[in-house]
C-alpha cells in the first residue's frame, strides 16, 4: 500500500457542504493534490476543510488554502476551517490569514456557521 | 536436412551408454556428422563430467541410455534438467531393448527432448540430434536476447537516474558491458562544453571498480561523428578495423586512453540538430550477433535523450537563477550610520526558482527596507517577485508612508496576477536611526537585537498581499544606537514537520549570540539554519548605530 504525506478525503455533508478533511503534511510536495481536490469540488457548494489531523502546513499550504477561499468567494459561497492545531494556527495567524478564515472545533459548527451566515 | 545457419553448427554430444559397442556405433556416428563427442559408462560418471567442465565448454546435447549400471536413464536426465547449468541441456534417450510405449512417455514427462529405440537408424539419430540442437540453440538465443532486453531496460532507467555527466556515461558504459561488451567506452560532452567525460568499461580495472572515470578533448567527439552521424539526428553504428581506428585517432593527435583498441564499433546517437552527441565505442564483436546489433544503438539513443533532458534541465536552472538574481538589488544604498548585510540563496540546485526578495531604497522619509516572498516555485512566482519589488522602488520614491506602499502593491498583485499572494514585511528606518517604523503584510516578524544582546520579534502585523483586504496602520519602535535588525523569508528557519514556532524560536537565540559584524553573522546564521531547505533563502540585517 503506498504511503501518503498527506491523505485527502472528500465528502458530501447531507446539509449541504462539501467536507475537506486532511491528514499529514501539507508543503510543497503535497499541495498540488489539495489543489486538485479543491478543483474537483462542487462550485456550488460550501466549502469545509477540517485540519484537526493536519500536522504540517507551510506557506504553499497556506497559498492552497486561499485557493481554496478565492474559488468559493468568487462562486458566491463561503470557506470554513475546522480544527487548526496550535501549530497551524500560529502560521494562520502569523500571515494574517486567520481574519478572513473563521475556524471552528467541529465540522458541524463550521456547517452551522456557514448557513447562518449564507 | 539444412545444414547451414548458426543452428546447424556441430556440437559437443555426451554419449552416455554403458554397452560399448552402443556407445562407439552411435559416437562415431556422430563424429561422422562433424560433432566432438565425450563418452561416460554410466549416470555418476556423466554426471561428474558435466559438474567439472567449464561452462562455456559443456556439451550442448546428450544422450542418454536408459538402462545403465548405476542409475536409469530417466533419473541422469531429471538431474541435468535439476542442474542451474545443465537444466537446458537437450536430452535424447536411447533405449537398446524393446520397450513399451509406457517407457517412452515416461522418458519425455522426465524431461527429456527425444527419444530413440534400437534399431536406432543413423539417419534417423542425426535428423534429431538436428532437430534437439536446433531447438535448443534457438531457445538459448531467445532467451540470452530477453535478457539483454531486460538488461537494455534496466540500463535506461540507470541513464534517467543519472545526476551528472559523468554518472550518465558511467551507466552507458556499464550498459553496453550488460550488452555484451567486453570493452565499452561511454563519451559526452560536459556541461562546461570544454571537456568531454568518458566512462570506460574493461579488463584490468582495479577489483570492485566497475568503470575509470577519465576526460578528452572535444576533438575526440567530433572524429565519432564524423564517421557516423555527421550532424544529423538519430543513431549510426561505424565498423572500423584496428588500423582504420588506430589512424583515425592518430590523425588528429588523439592517443586512444580509455578506448577499445582493437576492432570497434563507434554508436552515436544525437536527439536534436545542432546537439552534441553521445557516442558508445566498443569491441567490434559485441555487435556481431544479428538479433541483439540493434539493442546498442537503443541503449545510445536513450543515452543522448537523458543527456538531452539533463542539459535542458541544467539550462533552465541557469537561467532562471539568472533572472532571479537580475530582479535583486545588484547594489545597496550607502546610508551613514546604517550598515547592511544581504545574502540570498537559491533552493537546492535541482528545485525550482523561488520568489523571495528583499530591498533597501533610500527614501525622503529614511531608508526603507523590504523582504517578501511571493507563494510557489514557478517562473510565475519569480517575475511577480521582480514586479513587486520595482514597484516598491517606484511607489518608495514618491515617499509613501509604508502602510500606503502595501495597500499599493496589495491592488497590483490582485489586479496583475491573480490568485498569487505574497508576504511583504517593510521597516523604515527614522533619518535619525532611533526609531523604526514597521508594516507588515503577513511575513515572518522583523528581529531586533539591542545592544544588550536582548532579542524581540516585533509582531504586529496585517494579513499577506493578493487578497484585496486593508492592512493597519503601522507600528512604531524605538530603538538604541546599536541595535539590530534582521529580516528572513521562511526557508530559512521551515524545516518540513517541524514546528513554525521552535523554528523562530532557535533563530531568536542564534540571533542572540551571532557575531556583532554582520557579514559574519549572515554566515553564521545561513550555514546553520539553511540546510537542506527546498526553498530559497533571502535574508537581510541592518545595524543601527
Amino acid at each position: 500500500m503506498p504511503e501518503y504525506a498527506l491523505t485527502i478525503e472528500v465528502r458530501v455533508h447531507p446539509v449541504g457542504a462539501t467536507v475537506v478533511v486532511l491528514a499529514g503534511e501539507l508543503d510543497y510536495h503535497t499541495a498540488p493534490r489539495l489543489h486538485r481536490a479543491v478543483e474537483r469540488t462542487a462550485e456550488t457548494l460550501p466549502l469545509v476543510l477540517d485540519l484537526t489531523l493536519l500536522s504540517f502546513c507551510d506557506s504553499l499550504g497556506v497559498a492552497e488554502l486561499l485557493f481554496a477561499f478565492r474559488r468559493t468567494r468568487i462562486a458566491g459561497t463561503s470557506l470554513a476551517l475546522v480544527g487548526t492545531t496550535p501549530d497551524v494556527g500560529r502560521l494562520l495567524a502569523m500571515t494574517g490569514v486567520d481574519r478572513v478564515l473563521p475556524c471552528h472545533d467541529t465540522v458541524e459548527d463550521a456547517i452551522a456557521a456557514l448557513h447562518r451566515g449564507g | 536436412m539444412t545444414r547451414t545457419g548458426p543452428d546447424a553448427e556441430p556440437a559437443t554430444v555426451l554419449v552416455l551408454d554403458d554397452n560399448d559397442a552402443t556407445r562407439y556405433v552411435v559416437g562415431s556416428w556422430l563424429r561422422r556428422s562433424g560433432h566432438t563427442v565425450v563418452e561416460a559408462v554410466d549416470g555418476a560418471q556423466a554426471l561428474a563430467l558435466l559438474e567439472r567442465s567449464p561452462t562455456a565448454e559443456l556439451p550442448e546435447l546428450a544422450v542418454v541410455d536408459i538402462s545403465l549400471p548405476d542409475m536409469t536413464g530417466f533419473e541422469v536426465c531429471e538431474r541435468i534438467k535439476r542442474g542451474p547449468r545443465t537444466a537446458a541441456l537437450p536430452v535424447v534417450h536411447i533405449s537398446a531393448t524393446a520397450i513399451e510405449a509406457s517407457d517412452r512417455t515416461q522418458g519425455l514427462h522426465r524431461g527429456a527432448d527425444a527419444y530413440l529405440t534400437e534399431p536406432i537408424d543413423p539417419a534417423e539419430l542425426q535428423a534429431t540430434v538436428t532437430a534437439v540442437l536446433r531447438y535448443a540453440r534457438a531457445r538459448r538465443r531467445a532467451e540470452r536476447l530477453a535478457a539483454r532486453v531486460a538488461a537494455l531496460h534496466r540500463s535506461t532507467l540507470d541513464l534517467y537516474g543519472a545526476a551528472d555527466t559523468d554518472a550518465l556515461v558511467t551507466s552507458a558504459a556499464l550498459g553496453a558491458a550488460r550488452l555484451g561488451a567486453a570493452r565499452a567506452t561511454a563519451i559526452a560532452l560536459g556541461p562546461d562544453r570544454d571537456a568531454l567525460h568518458l566512462a570506460h568499461h574493461g579488463p584490468g580495472l582495479p577489483a570492485g571498480q566497475e568503470v575509470r572515470l577519465l576526460q578528452a578533448p572535444p576533438v575526440l567527439l567530433d572524429v565519432i561523428a564524423h564517421h557516423t552521424l555527421g550532424d544529423a539526428t538519430g543513431t549510426a553504428t561505424t565498423l572500423l578495423d584496428a588500423d582504420e581506428w588506430h589512424g583515425v585517432l592518430a590523425d588528429h593527435g588523439l592517443d586512444g586512453t580509455g578506448l577499445p583498441a582493437g576492432p570497434v564499433a563507434l554508436v552515436a546517437a544525437r536527439t536534436k540538430p545542432g546537439r552534441p552527441l553521445l557516442a558508445v565505442v566498443v569491441d567490434r564483436n559485441a555487435v556481431a550477433a544479428p538479433d541483439e546489433r540493434g539493442l546498442l544503438p537503443q541503449l545510445t539513443q536513450a543515452g543522448a535523450l537523458a543527456l538531452e533532458a539533463q542539459r535542458s534541465q541544467a539550462e533552465e536552472h541557469a537561467l532562471a537563477l539568472t533572472l532571479q538574481r537580475s530582479f535583486l538589488p545588484s547594489r545597496l544604498p550607502a546610508v551613514p550610520g546604517v550598515d547592511l548585510a544581504v545574502r540570498y540563496e537559491p533552493a537546492s540546485a535541482r528545485s525550482e526558482i523561488g520568489g523571495d526578495f528583499y530591498e533597501a531604497i533610500d527614501t525622503p522619509a529614511g531608508l526603507l527596507l523590504a523582504i517578501g516572498d511571493v507563494a510557489g516555485h514557478s517562473l510565475e512566482a519569480a517575475m511577480a517577485m521582480g514586479e513587486l519589488r520595482h514597484a516598491l522602488r517606484a511607489y518608495a520614491i514618491e515617499g509613501h508612508d509604508p502602510q500606503t506602499l502595501l495597500h499599493r502593491l496589495d491592488t497590483l498583485l490582485t489586479r496583475l496576477r491573480p490568485g498569487l499572494t505574497a508576504t511583504v514585511c517593510l521597516v523604515l528606518i527614522a533619518p535619525d536611526r532611533r526609531s523604526v517604523r514597521v508594516a507588515n503584510a503577513g511575513h515572518l516578524p522583523p528581529l531586533l537585537r539591542l545592544p544588550g544582546g536582548t532579542t524581540r520579534y516585533l509582531t504586529e502585523h496585517g494579513i499577506l498581499l493578493g487578497l484585496n483586504v486593508p492592512q493597519p496602520p503601522p507600528v512604531d519602535c524605538a530603538v538604541p544606537p546599536g541595535t539590530t535588525l534582521l529580516l528572513v523569508t521562511d526557508g530559512l528557519i521551515e524545516v518540513p514537520g517541524e514546528h513554525l514556532q521552535s523554528g523562530l524560536d532557535a533563530l531568536r537565540d542564534a540571533f542572540a549570540t551571532a557575531p556583532a559584524e554582520l557579514g559574519p553573522a549572515a554566515d553564521l546564521l545561513l550555514s546553520s539554519f539553511a540546510r537542506a531547505q527546498t526553498d530559497d533563502v533571502a535574508l537581510l540585517l541592518a545595524r543601527l548605530d
